[in-house]
């Protein structure tokens, strides 16, 4: 290839990036072109100036005080912290079924393997929306709060949700799993410094001791020191309702168990492809030097079928927070259903708050990729 | 546990009659330990007790037929909304007089899978027909040029669900293609717009990308221009599923080695004779599984339209559980509707798993 020919493919190449951020330019002048004209149009004032006005709208399940007087930011924030209650929630039921249908699908019990591969495919194959509806409709047919199912006379079931006994402080309890997350850290790191002091590496103790230690001690710790009053707010029928305790709404308890079974399923796949890359030769080994089935599984296998699983896992539960979004349709006040749907009707600005929805959600995917990456790099330094 | 001589499953063999093998396999299969024994005999007494209670439910004390929910007298399943609005359900409003087109529309759109497995067949009559298919399905379906024009108002239920469905995976595909072959191209701006498009719209939720299409696109267009929101949907159904897609058919262009790239350079060939004759057949044969799994995924997620006011089957299902007549009978209509998705997604899904399987055959 000559000089010129090489000069000239590379001439070339900057022109045709040129011309298509151009056209990309372009396009984007002319969006927004045409969205100030209409906005002027319709009288509309662009900008997020909106979110320090009165929202006026009631929102039946929430975490944080909050009334229609409040702005539209509170309401966003009661949306976001909604969201991620769902989420947790969905994530915690989601990997206990997954795990278990996972390990029945591999069972070498015929029955169990098969009725768990129906159940799987039956779960993925139908669409969440279809899901949720049925849950919803289901949580709706429960008996009233006259007839309501009694739970130890501690917790009731009736179609106005799932009440059940709570701190009379509500605050209490927040800061309560704050300490518990912080003593749980505080562990880890404590056994990892422990971990970097002994002179074989591998042959230390439990890291799980210590976490449990550390979540259950801290809050206790400053439960004692701080003088704080534990009181239980017990659930008490009342006329049409209960009082008392906290009430998982039936939208909330329908979006919980929806994304949970319809997620479990998709955990499940990638649960039995885990444990099933693992050679089966290791399985055998460990029969052979006389670990019985379950001790082979949970010392042999699992261990090894883990660190492959986490991406993938990783990606389901980011799945579980987008679907959350779901809420909207049965009305849960989430993200979507309380800033891009009701402030949004109210206020008529469609593009900050769809634009507001959409920075939110790209946010939780950056944090978790960034988690990916340090964690992948944490694995691959210890693999290699 | 013990195993079994070695002598003994060659003398099993030698017996004709099938029930000692019956019970050895029994015996490997459900009654290995303890536990499991256990464990199968409680399972076995739930599907004794629930599979005939389901049947009877569903079929024996179920009605079929009859005119309203007075009928449903025989204490199982009443299937009358379904079976009363059957036309609602597969057709929506469409004219009664007009519903063989929406036949032959769906027909054709059957026709796609069949020809996926087609080895024989030139792969150009694969990409015509698949290139054809989006535009004489709308043609079938709106009308125009020698059919009567039928409004897309009218179009609700089955009809939309597989119009967004497999139309929005015609397009997505190109789009994907395009996407994938952007992102992994050298030039550098080309390939931070891919990133940025692909990562943006796998970082929300469809949902705001749905209700962006039906609140926010009218805002961007120069007044007095409308475009229906059944082509809004499916333009966001279609830019969705690519960006999916581009991470698929990236994933496939990375297996492809090396040497193919620099065998074709060494010929003379182009980037795009590169691509076009060399590369993408190799990736798009390679990938048609995980494409399959993706078409599965854009089919369930043709549901959420629902929200935005386009009434697909879920929309149909729902007026139908909230009509007075049929109140109360929510779980006939929600069983019908996930038997729908599920009938249609497994067989594809086991369609997508043998196709793997062949590859992996001819492969090795």
């Amino acid at each position: 290839m000559s000089i010129q020919r090489l000069h000239n493919a590379r001439v070339l190449s900057v022109l045709q990036q040129g011309l298509v951020l151009a056209a990309v330019a372009a396009v984007f002048y002319m969006l927004v072109s045409n969205v100030s004209a209409n906005l002027d149009a319709l009288g509309i004032a662009s900008g997020f100036g909106f979110l320090n006005e009165r929202a006026g709208y009631a929102i039946s399940f929430r975490l944080i005080d909050y009334s229609p007087d409040d702005t539209y930011f509170l309401a966003y924030l009661v949306g976001l912290v909604n969201t991620l209650l769902v989420s947790v929630l969905s994530i915690a039921l989601a990997t206990l079924l997954g795990v278990v249908l996972g390990v029945c699908r591999v069972s070498q019990n015929w029955l169990i393997g098969r009725l768990s591969y129906l159940v799987v495919e039956f779960l993925r194959n139908v669409p969440l929306v279809v899901h949720l509806i049925w849950w919803y409709s289901l949580a709706l047919a429960l008996p009233t709060v006259r007839q309501a199912i009694s739970i130890f006379d501690i917790a009731f079931l009736s179609n106005r949700g799932l009440v059940l006994p709570w701190a009379t402080d509500g605050a209490l309890i927040g800061w309560g799993l704050l300490c518990a997350m912080l003593g749980a850290s505080l562990g880890y790191i404590a056994m990892g410094w422990y971990h970097t002091r002994l002179p074989w590496k591998g042959f230390g103790p439990s890291r799980w001791p210590a976490i449990v230690a550390g979540a259950v001690l801290l809050p206790l710790a400053v439960y004692l020191v701080s003088g704080a009053q534990w009181q239980w707010s017990m659930p008490e029928a009342k006329g049409f309702g209960f009082s008392g305790g906290v009430t998982l709404t039936p939208e909330l308890l329908a979006l919980w168990l929806a994304l949970s079974v319809y997620s479990s399923s998709y955990i499940a796949e990638i649960v039995r492809g885990a444990i099933q890359s693992v050679p089966r030769g290791q399985y055998e080994a460990g029969r052979a030097v006389g670990f019985r089935e379950t001790p082979a599984m949970l010392k042999l296998i699992v261990p090894q079928a883990i660190y492959p699983m986490i991406p993938q896992v990783t990606s389901v539960y980011l799945n579980i927070i987008k679907n959350s979004s779901l809420g909207v349709v049965v009305g849960y006040m989430e993200l979507v259903s309380s800033t891009g749907g009701t402030t949004l009707n109210q206020t008529g600005q469609a593009i900050e708050c769809i634009l507001l929805v959409m920075a939110t959600y790209c946010a939780f995917s950056l944090l978790t990729s960034l988690l990916m990456n340090i964690y992948n790099y944490r694995v691959g330094l210890r693999t290699h | 546990m013990t195993t079994p001589p070695s002598h003994a499953e060659p003398i099993s063999q030698t017996v004709a009659s099938p029930l000692p093998n019956a019970w050895q396999w029994a015996r490997r299969h459900l009654f290995p330990s303890p536990g499991h024994t256990v464990l199968s005999l409680i399972t076995l007494a739930f599907l004794l007790w629930f599979v005939p209670t389901a049947l009877d439910w569903l079929i024996f004390s179920a009605t079929f037929i009859g005119e309203s929910q007075a009928d449903c007298t025989g204490g199982g399943a009443c299937w009358l909304p379904i079976s009363q609005r059957i036309e609602m359900f597969v057709y929506g409003f469409y004219p009664d007089t007009q519903e063989w087109r929406v036949n032959v529309a769906f027909a054709l759109a059957a026709g796609l899978f069949p020809l996926l497995y087609a080895k024989r067949l030139d792969r150009r009559w694969i990409l015509a027909y698949l290139a054809a298919l989006p535009f004489v399905m709308w043609w079938l379906l709106k009308g125009g040029a020698g059919l009567p024009e039928v409004s897309s108002t009218k179009f609700a239920g089955i009809l939309v669900t597989v119009f967004l469905g497999v139309v929005g995976m015609v397009f997505a595909l190109p789009l994907g293609i395009l996407l994938a072959l952007g992102r992994r191209s050298s030039k550098p701006i080309i390939k931070m717009l891919c990133v940025l498009y692909i990562e943006l719209i796998r970082s929300v939720p469809v949902i705001t990308l749905l209700f962006m299409a039906s609140l926010m696109v009218q805002l961007f267009l120069p007044p007095g221009v409308f475009i229906d929101i059944l082509l809004r949907v499916l333009a966001v159904l279609i830019l969705f599923t690519a960006a999916y897609m581009a991470e698929t058919i990236r994933g496939g262009l990375q297996g492809i080695p090396k040497g193919q790239y620099e065998a074709a350079k060494a010929l003379g060939f182009s980037y795009w004779k590169t691509m076009g004759m060399i590369i993408l057949p190799q990736v798009l044969r390679n990938t048609i599984p995980p494409l399959l799994t993706q078409f599965i995924g854009l089919f369930k997620e043709t549901t959420l339209v629902m929200i935005v006011g386009v009434l697909d089957i879920v929309g149909i299902a729902m007026s139908t559980t909230a009509a007075p007549e049929w109140l109360g009978l929510e779980h006939e209509v929600y069983l019908f509707l996930a038997m729908f998705f599920f009938v249609i997604c497994f067989a594809l899904s086991r369609y997508a798993r043998h196709l793997e399987k062949q590859l992996e055959r001819s492969r090795s």
